[in-house]
């Protein structure tokens, strides 16, 4: 080491001294108390949160399962129910005649069970979601 | 930005290669306050001219403790301890540097409360001082005023060991340089 770079490392240790010597400005440092209290109530609320993952994950799953329901029974009568739809005219609606005999006959028990059951399952899995909030 | 903090308790590195013998039991609060008492100071004048903002001292200071706590390290000497709060000090500083990206020297506050002419000298290293890169900060607030060997700093920064000397001398080197251009040193 040279001469020059003594005095360099000399002149850098002394201005670290001034430097770590200088008044931190009266800091008042957080109370360790409140810190105590606060570092308990993210513990808990870590807690909380890793309890309810797979509840969140199960509602999630729900979700996606009831949505795809859905896609299934509207895709499998789709034809129908398109037909039946475009027949569906409000002049025929005030006098009670049906959009299509053929129509109508094609859609059948079990579809209209499966429709019963989906539609109580969305509102079971809406209800979920809000009361869970709540 | 805080709830992130919380999980399992994890071991300190030290200690890995001795067996886990039973659970962890969490840390009371009088020997928290022990250890906050002995350590914060320090710690926040560290994270304070690492960052140059009273208020991101008091922030990152207490996200310090809180992840000490979550670690909820076992067992340890007082000087495992104080690594321990040195390393995650450090982390968080550089998480911090790196969240906000913003340039050196940018985040300069300097609050002045005390007489003038040591507010200007306090602004002054301050604003020298922040013209450092976060790590040779680190680097040399560790080596110079905490006193902390090369495999402390290492640890600290998560760096090797044998790169701390040289990073450490260019580190004073680029100080020096400083100094010299302001007319500190010569």
């Amino acid at each position: 080491m040279t001469h020059v770079e003594r005095a360099a490392e000399a002149a850098v240790s002394t201005w670290m001294s001034r430097f770590a010597a200088l008044p931190d400005r009266e800091h008042l440092l957080p109370d360790p108390s409140v810190v105590w209290l606060k570092a308990q109530l993210l513990r808990d609320r870590a807690i909380a949160d890793r309890a309810i993952r797979p509840m969140n994950s199960i509602q999630l799953a729900s979700y996606l399962v009831v949505a795809a329901c859905w896609a299934a029974v509207l895709t499998w009568k789709w034809p129908v129910i398109n037909l039946w739809m475009h027949r569906l005219t409000p002049g025929r609606i005030v006098l009670g005649v049906s959009a299509d005999a053929a129509a109508s006959a094609s859609i059948s028990f079990a579809f209209v069970t499966a429709l019963i059951v989906l539609a109580s399952l969305t509102i079971a899995v809406a209800l979920h979601t809000i009361l869970a909030e709540e | 930005m805080i709830a992130d903090v919380m999980m399992l308790p994890v071991t300190l590195p030290l200690e890995r290669t001795a067996p886990p013998k039973r659970a962890p039991r969490p840390m009371d609060e009088a020997r928290f306050e022990a250890l906050y008492r002995a350590h914060a100071s320090k710690l926040w004048s560290y994270i304070y001219r690492m960052t140059g903002n009273p208020a991101t001292a008091d922030d990152l200071l207490q996200k310090t403790f809180f992840r000490f706590l979550r670690a909820n390290p076992q067992a340890a000497s007082e000087d495992h301890l104080r690594r321990y709060l040195f390393r995650t000090a450090t982390n968080l500083a550089f998480d911090h540097f790196r969240e906000t990206k913003r340039e050196r020297g940018r985040e300069i506050v300097v609050v002045d409360e005390g007489a003038h002419e040591s507010a200007d000298l306090r602004h002054d290293m301050m604003r020298t001082f922040a013209e450092l890169k976060p790590r040779e900060r680190a680097l040399l607030w560790l080596a110079h005023v905490e006193g902390s060997d090369h495999e402390e700093i290492a640890e600290a920064i998560g760096i090797k060991p044998k790169s701390v000397k040289v990073l450490l001398f260019r580190a004073r080197k680029r100080l020096a340089e400083l100094l010299k251009k302001k007319g500190v040193a010569s």
